[in-house]
This record gives C-alpha cells, sequence and structure tokens, in this order.
C-alpha cells in the first residue's frame, strides 16, 4: 500500500516549491488535481503551512546572538572542567582507598604491639603527673584506646570539615 | 596538567567524540554564527511555537536548542549541504527539547510562577496562535502537528523528517499519510471554499 502516493507528487511539490501553481502549470496537470484526493490534499496543506510559516516568522522574538554565543561558550567550558575533573575525583578515591586499607592491614599486622602501645598510653597521664585530671577508668589500657579512637574520630571529623569548607562546590 | 592547557584540549577533542552527529560543527565563529542564527531562528521559532501552541516556550526551547546545538559543538556553515544540515540537526535538538516538555510532569510549584500570570490573564499571543492558525489545526495531536508542519511547511523528506524526529522512516509516510487526511478534512470544514484548490 502506497498511502495515498500519485506519480504526480514529485512533480506537484516542485510547482508548489518554486510557487508556480496554479499560474504556470499545465492544464493537464490542472486537470488531474482537480480528479486526485493526495495532490488536491498536499497542495491544501503547503498552501495553508506556508502561509502559517510565514506569519508564525514574522512574530517571532529573537534573543541576541551573541548572549546565545556566549552562553553556549560558558557551558562549553563548564562541561570541560567537569570531564576533566571526573578522573582526578577518581584518582582522589582511589588514594584513599588505598590508604584505608594500607592502614587496616598495618593495624592487624600490629596489633600484638599495639596492646603494649596502650598499655604505654596508659602509663602516659602517670608519667606526666596528669592522673588528677583524667578519670580514673580512662587510665588503662582500653580507656586509653577509647580515648585514641575519639581522638582519631575528631581528626577525622574536623579533616572532613575543613576539606568541605574549601571546596567551592555549592 | 594544568587546568589551562587541559581545558582548550578537552574542548577540541568534542569535534572527534559526537559520533552519528552531522558533521556539521567546526571552525565557526561568533560572526558565522551570527548569520547563520539570522537566517535559520525564525523558521524554528516557527515550528515550535506553531507545534507546541505557546509562544512563551517556543522562546525558550529555541534559545535552549542554539545553546545546546553550540555546547555540542561548533556547526560549519561554509558551504550550503553544512548549513542544510546544520539547521536539520537544530530541528532534531528543538524536537527533542518538545518531546521532553511534554513528558515533563505539568505540576508546578505556586512559587515558580510568575506574578504575571496571577496579575492579568495575558494570552495575546496563543490568542493570535489561535486566530492564524485556525481551530482545525488545533484539533490535531502535537505530534500529527509535527509530522505536517516538518513535511509542508519546511518541506523535508521523509527520511528527514524520520532523523529529525527519531521515528522509523518506514512509518512516516503512514502517519503522514494520515495526519495529512485528518488535517485536509479540518480545513476544508473550517472553509469549505479551501478544498477546491486555489
Amino acid at each position: 500500500m502506497r498511502f495515498g502516493a500519485c506519480p504526480h507528487e514529485k512533480e506537484i511539490a516542485a510547482l508548489l516549491e518554486r510557487g508556480h501553481w496554479p499560474g504556470a502549470s499545465s492544464p493537464e496537470t490542472i486537470a488531474h488535481v482537480a480528479a486526485c484526493n493526495a495532490c488536491r490534499e498536499r497542495i491544501l496543506l503547503t498552501q495553508a503551512f506556508g502561509r502559517e510559516r510565514v506569519a508564525a516568522s514574522a512574530s517571532a522574538r529573537l534573543e541576541s546572538p551573541g548572549v546565545l554565543w556566549w552562553r553556549a561558550q560558558l557551558r562549553r567550558r563548564n562541561a570541560a572542567i567537569q570531564r576533566i575533573g571526573r578522573p582526578i575525583l577518581g584518582a582522589q578515591v582511589f588514594a584513599v582507598v588505598v590508604a584505608l586499607i594500607s592502614a587496616a592491614v598495618f593495624f592487624a599486622s600490629q596489633a600484638r604491639q599495639s596492646l603494649g602501645w596502650f598499655a604505654w598510653l596508659a602509663e602516659a597521664p602517670r608519667s606526666l603527673h596528669l592522673e588528677a585530671l583524667l578519670p580514673a577508668s580512662w587510665q588503662n589500657a582500653t580507656g586509653a584506646a577509647g580515648l585514641l579512637a575519639a581522638l582519631l574520630a575528631a581528626l577525622v571529623l574536623i579533616g572532613g570539615a575543613a576539606i568541605y569548607a574549601s571546596s567551592d562546590k555549592p | 596538567m594544568s587546568f589551562e592547557t587541559a581545558i582548550p584540549q578537552a574542548l577540541a577533542g568534542d569535534a572527534t567524540q559526537l559520533a552519528g552527529t552531522p558533521n556539521v560543527c567546526a571552525d565557526m565563529d561568533s560572526d558565522a554564527f551570527a548569520g547563520f542564527y539570522e537566517r535559520s531562528a525564525r523558521p524554528l521559532w516557527a515550528y515550535l511555537a506553531r507545534v507546541s501552541g505557546d509562544p512563551a516556550l517556543a522562546d525558550d526551547l529555541l534559545q535552549e536548542s542554539y545553546i545546546r546545538f553550540l555546547a555540542a559543538d561548533a556547526p560549519r556553515v561554509s558551504d550550503l549541504d553544512g548549513e542544510v544540515a546544520a539547521r536539520r540537526y537544530l530541528f532534531r535538538i528543538g524536537t527533542n527539547l518538545l518531546r521532553d516538555h511534554w513528558r515533563r510532569p505539568r505540576t508546578t510549584p505556586l512559587e515558580d510562577l510568575s506574578a504575571e500570570l496571577f496579575a492579568a490573564p495575558d494570552t495575546s499571543g496563543q490568542a493570535d496562535t489561535r486566530a492564524i492558525l485556525g481551530p482545525a489545526l488545533l484539533q490535531l495531536r502535537p505530534r500529527e502537528r509535527q509530522l505536517l508542519w516538518l513535511a509542508y511547511a519546511e518541506g523535508y523528506s521523509h527520511r528527514e523528517i524520520a532523523a529529525i524526529t527519531g521515528l522509523a522512516s518506514a512509518s512516516i509516510r503512514l502517519l503522514l499519510f494520515r495526519a495529512r487526511r485528518k488535517a485536509a478534512r479540518l480545513l476544508e470544514k473550517q472553509d469549505p471554499a479551501a478544498g477546491r484548490t486555489r
């Protein structure tokens, strides 16, 4: 099925495009159009939409091309920066992951000695004569480990806040 | 690598990265763009305004179309074929933006509505559109208006319409045939004299 196609379709389209319909059309073509639904519809719609196109184009309110050019350049620049920033962010994430794994492996391998460290830490307030300033529960290996963990957590929090504050993201 | 050197390199790389995009986008400076804009903006606006039925929306989509066009790549308009391809590419961007607009949920927060909407129902642009387009064409579905506009106002072939709308080339013929039938019937009903070809 050819859906309303007509052998004169191209001829009619060319006449309409050149503005030769119906003035410069042959009597045979005019007679054909009178009898052909597809061609009649094509002419009707081409003329209607053509008039509409002219009217609509005249009422267009256009922005200055310079503004659009500038905005496009800005968008291209931002896209380029994002594209460049993506691998850098990936590298940063990779570095953090490697550092965390290394730290975990190190602490695991040093687990035995770390008990000795905590004992030394527990002794530290006494050797510095600070027993009166710390609660008694903190002056053993478990308390020292908790104190160390709290100090590390505070360091991570402050570091994170500092990085967030220094980044220019909204 | 510093940003000063990396950004120009990344920008220069755009032209080769857009696979599937017609090679219409290179070597366009702001003057060439201004000329191309003068020649192509009005037809694109007419298409967007008449298919959407909303001149304000057409203003927005027109700007966005050109920005995306330029941001995707710099068009080359040195030869005629380049400009024809660039126009087709622009219409494709505009068509995609229209489709995105229709797919978007219609709910708008009250805070986002402009005060003018509450002050006075200024729909003069819309009224003009309706008056010129005629009630007949407003009875068509947006997709039908889109196909008819591209075929009969812009004179694009079925293959070009398929490239612009993203529909299969084979289905364009059938869809256009139905839309043409419907539009012709509506136009003849609106103006019986129009049925007799002038």
